[in-house]
């Protein structure tokens, strides 16, 4: 494996046929002969592919796909071949840091500790459990998450956990909730082998989740290949092998899902023996879609009607239809109402629980899927419902505790209401771990002046030091991937075992040791004066969390580190009746959904206002499917005279976030090294600006420089990638120029899923004058 | 004395009217709390709605109203705009008492489609009891947006106060 795959990024070909198994292909990257061989996953990206780690001398010499694993069949993706790198980076936190005299100065693991424990104290004491915040990740192993959750939770009593998972994975959770009563990937990765039609919205399958892709090539290759549908206002890659492409207006998806639902019920491409069967709603729906006809959605999205019929005709017909959903949806307006519509276009269909047939809610991070059944990422653990009393006192029993320790007078806090409570200074403790929120939440200015406030101390867990953690107390110097052992579990369910295969440079610590290091500290105890954590290492915290899951949808009870190491990926629920795990959710369209046993009574799509108990009961008294509609309303903050053109955020195959690890490989890091924006031929002319020529991006709340490219992206509409931020260059200071899109964003989300709108932005583009 | 028709028509109107200088006031002043701003914008949008279509049905029963929503007055801008630079506990506090008094606004405004709903159905009045049942969930949605944001931010507002 030469360094060809920069460029070669999909790899070769391995054409295979519908209900065919896809063939492996080995993808290697080493750079010395390996002694031993370490099993793992990928942590920079959610497909959760994978593969050994060849280490040598006591470091890491390469990476190579395993080729029997249900994910990936050996391949991997650019960013696993090079990213391993970061883990050597010489400029690794190796010690804790503590700030003496406004400064940031090495120190000892106790005192650091001692500082993290003492002012949690202080803040208790002073304020009680809601002036404690605990804003986490994506990316740490579900040991970690699960200790995390009953510190927060059971050991302090906050409603304020929440992860970095809000930005990229909160909607597809909440999707699933409105839709089947409770979270879960329905379908799986091997779907792609069945489906005759794939509709991808929002997806940019090609740099997100790059095997899965190559997993599609494949098949379109093959013999015989599916339709792709995609819905994106870039002419990506997936988009060029598309039957069909939709670029909508941003911040519209919704209108154009409701008149593809509409068109399906106009043309009877119902199964309505299967929707009454396993579904309420439908009356409802239609008559929240009657309106949407195409030519309606076709002046909204400034779109072809006729294209939107081809569409939902393409949908309508298929009879295995798979639908995946990424960032262009839940990112948008309109999250989680649109997330909906695309659960019940396979509903409509009927199409579910069989191969080739289902929707993927995708995730945009490694781990995303473990910070959600955890309970860091604003539900309970085990997607218990904060709302029902028998599911807190589950907890409680488990933990030990009074059923009132646990908060469930209101839901968990999202993330950023969690900085607004430090905003107003009602949150005075913050414990920031394996996250980056300086360059990765919206509108930074705002969310930099929050983590420098006096009022709030702020403690950054971390494997280098972020722009974030320039901001900290206390930095605690993190182990990551390879240097720990953990489970994690991906998109579709599949639960890997990372062992570890190298030491943590210098002092850095496993996460769950340092989480565990509090809890000591801190003395939390059980309703018996018994210490509350009874765990000590991973393989005794997996433990403590197979119980928790056991007889929830997310059931680990049948797994465990020597299954994992011998079986590679299994996915769950892996239990006593399902022992080899389970490939599709709802194969017998049995659902999670009745009062007892959901995870929530759902939302008001348009307002997010709680449904209750009650409600939910009438509504859906069996427990089924349901289908929810919304009417489309026009955006908050539309494009204007001032700023004409919309702003969209997004990814690049070769770096993952905030590029902490990615430009820390030499390859990577040369393949995109610096912010660019994407504009249109058309606004480019209009503009008089040209390839490569550096431009300013404007929006109210502030701008960026970058080199402008000139793609196929949507005529008014810009792009600007989200990884770029200031370690590897000069802090902002008003002298050297901005680079991370976030300093644009604006502060607004979805209401039912509080994931923020990074895909919409009013914005201008201006020439930069040099000489000026 | 107003006849039936007058007095049902012009409290729902008015109190459609109540719950759109509201939604307006609590957009300005809260607009640091994002999702109170915007979901107020939204609300507002059916508002407004309802209030045309009132409008229109009164016309034609001979009855004068507004078909534009009410915006708040001079007097009512400057306070919400001094207001929204609150901060702290003060704004929090604000915030919840803005909530609390929509909430009652709300369910004033659904008892007057209910009495216009129970007077069409005495009148068989089938174009006013359709308006009714069509518009109330709007009403009801801002009663149970209310609700929902007092119960979740209540506990730190109240804590923190």
């Amino acid at each position: 494996m030469s360094s060809s795959r920069i460029v070669d990024l999909w790899g070769d070909r391995t054409p295979y046929s519908a209900g065919q198994e896809w063939p492996a292909r080995v993808d290697e990257h080493l750079i010395a002969e390996p002694d031993t061989w370490v099993p793992s996953a990928s942590l920079l990206h959610s497909n959760g592919d994978a593969m050994d780690i060849g280490v040598r001398d006591g470091r890491i010499v390469g990476v190579r796909g395993r080729a029997a694993d249900r994910v990936n069949h050996g391949r991997l993706d650019v960013k696993d071949l090079y990213g391993w790198q970061a883990n050597h980076a010489a400029d690794r936190l190796h010690r804790p840091l503590i700030r003496r005299d406004g400064e940031l100065v090495e120190t000892d693991w106790d005192t650091a500790m001692e500082a993290v424990a003492g002012t949690c104290r202080h803040v208790l004491d002073m304020s009680g459990p809601s002036g404690v915040g605990f804003y986490t990740t994506g990316q740490l192993f579900a040991e970690e998450y699960y200790t995390l959750t009953t510190i927060a939770r059971a050991g302090i009593g906050t409603n304020h956990l929440d992860g970095n998972t809000r930005l990229c994975t909160a909607t597809a959770a909440e999707a699933l909730k409105e839709t089947f009563g409770c979270d879960g990937q329905p379908a799986s990765y091997t779907d792609v082998d069945h489906a005759e039609v794939i509709g991808l919205f929002g997806h940019n399958v090609a740099e997100t989740q790059s095997v899965l892709w190559m997993r599609m090539l494949d098949r379109l290759a093959g013999p015989t290949p599916p339709q792709l549908v995609v819905v994106d206002p870039r002419r990506t890659q997936v988009a060029e092998h598309a039957t069909v492409h939709l670029a909508p207006r941003p911040g519209t998806n919704l209108a154009l899902l409701n008149a593809l639902l509409r068109e399906l019920v106009a043309h009877d491409w119902v199964n309505h023996a299967w929707v009454d069967a396993h579904t309420v709603g439908y009356d409802e729906l239609v008559k929240v879609l009657d309106p949407c006809t195409p030519q309606w959605a076709a002046g909204i999205c400034d779109l072809d009607a006729a294209d939107i019929e081809r569409a939902a005709e393409i949908f309508g017909k298929a009879e295995r239809l798979l639908a995946t959903v990424l960032q262009g949806v839940y990112q948008s307006h309109q999250a989680t109402a649109t997330a909906v519509q695309i659960n019940n276009l396979v509903l409509l269909r009927g199409s579910l629980g069989k191969p080739g047939c289902g929707v993927l809610q995708m995730n945009g991070q490694p781990t995303a899927q473990n910070t959600r059944e955890c309970g860091a990422n604003g539900d309970l653990p085990g997607f218990r419902n904060w709302q029902n009393d028998d599911h807190v006192e589950q907890l409680a029993e488990i933990w030990n505790v009074e059923l009132e320790r646990i908060p469930h007078f209101a839901p968990p806090t999202p993330a950023l209401q969690i900085f607004r409570y430090a905003e107003q200074g009602s949150i005075n403790f913050l414990w920031i771990s394996g996250t980056n929120p300086a360059v990765s939440l919206p509108e930074l200015s705002r969310i930099r002046s929050i983590l420098a406030s006096d009022n709030v101390f702020v403690v950054v867990q971390d494997i280098f030091r972020t722009e974030t953690a320039e901001f900290a107390d206390v930095v605690l110097p993190a182990a990551t991937w390879a240097e720990k052992t953990g489970v994690f579990t991906n998109a579709d369910r599949t639960v890997h075992l990372s062992d570890k295969a190298i030491d943590p440079p210098g002092e850095a610590k496993p996460d769950l040791d340092i989480f565990l290091d509090f809890a000591a500290r801190m003395r939390f105890t059980d309703k018996h004066g018994a210490p509350l954590i009874t765990w000590a290492d991973a393989e005794s915290a997996f433990k403590a969390w197979q119980r928790c899951s056991a007889g929830r949808p997310c059931d680990y009870s049948g797994l465990s580190y020597k299954l994992l190491r011998e079986r590679g990926g299994i996915q769950w629920p892996c239990n006593d009746s399902a022992p080899e795990g389970t490939e599709r959710l709802y194969s017998d369209a049995t659902f999670w959904a009745t009062a007892s046993e959901c995870e929530t009574y759902g939302r008001d799509l348009v307002t997010g206002a709680s449904v209750d108990k009650i409600e939910y009961e009438a509504l859906n008294p069996h427990g089924r499917a349901l289908l929810k509609g919304a009417e489309y309303l026009p955006l908050h903050d539309p494009p204007d005279e001032d700023f004409p053109l919309f702003l969209t955020t997004g990814r690049t195959i070769y770096h993952f976030h905030t590029r902490t690890k990615t430009a820390r490989a030499p390859e990577l890091d040369a393949a995109a090294p610096e912010v660019w924006v994407e504009l249109s031929a058309s606004d480019a002319a209009t503009l008089q600006i040209t390839e490569g020529e550096p431009v300013l991006v404007r929006t109210p709340r502030g701008s960026v420089r970058g080199l402008a490219r000139i793609t196929q992206v949507r005529t008014g509409t810009i792009f600007v990638p989200f990884h770029y931020g200031y370690w590897d260059t000069k802090h902002p200071d008003g002298s050297s120029p901005y680079r991370a899109a976030n300093e644009m964003t604006p502060t607004d989300w979805d209401p039912v899923s509080k994931q923020p709108l990074f895909k919409l932005s009013r914005a201008r583009v201006e020439k930069v004058n040099d000489d000026a | 004395m107003p006849d039936g028709m007058t007095h049902v028509l012009r409290a729902a109107h008015d109190t459609q009217n109540t719950i759109a200088v509201s939604l307006q006031m609590m957009a300005t002043e809260h607009h640091a709390d994002a999702e109170i701003a915007h979901v107020a914008a939204d609300l507002l949008h059916w508002t407004r709605e309802t209030i045309a279509q009132l409008a229109e049905l009164a016309a034609r029963q001979g009855i004068p109203l507004d078909r534009a929503a009410d915006e708040p007055g001079l007097f009512q801008q400057m306070r919400a705009s001094m207001a929204s630079k609150a901060k702290g506990p003060v704004a929090a506090l604000l915030l919840l008492e803005n909530l609390r008094r929509l909430y009652l606004t709300a369910s004033d405004a659904s008892l007057a489609l209910e009495l216009l709903a129970q007077f069409a159905q005495a009148q068989r009045h089938t174009e006013m009891l359709e308006l009714s049942t069509q518009r109330h969930p709007h009403t009801l949605r801002v009663m149970k947006w209310a609700n929902t944001m007092i119960k979740t931010i209540a506990p730190q507002v109240l804590t923190n106060a």
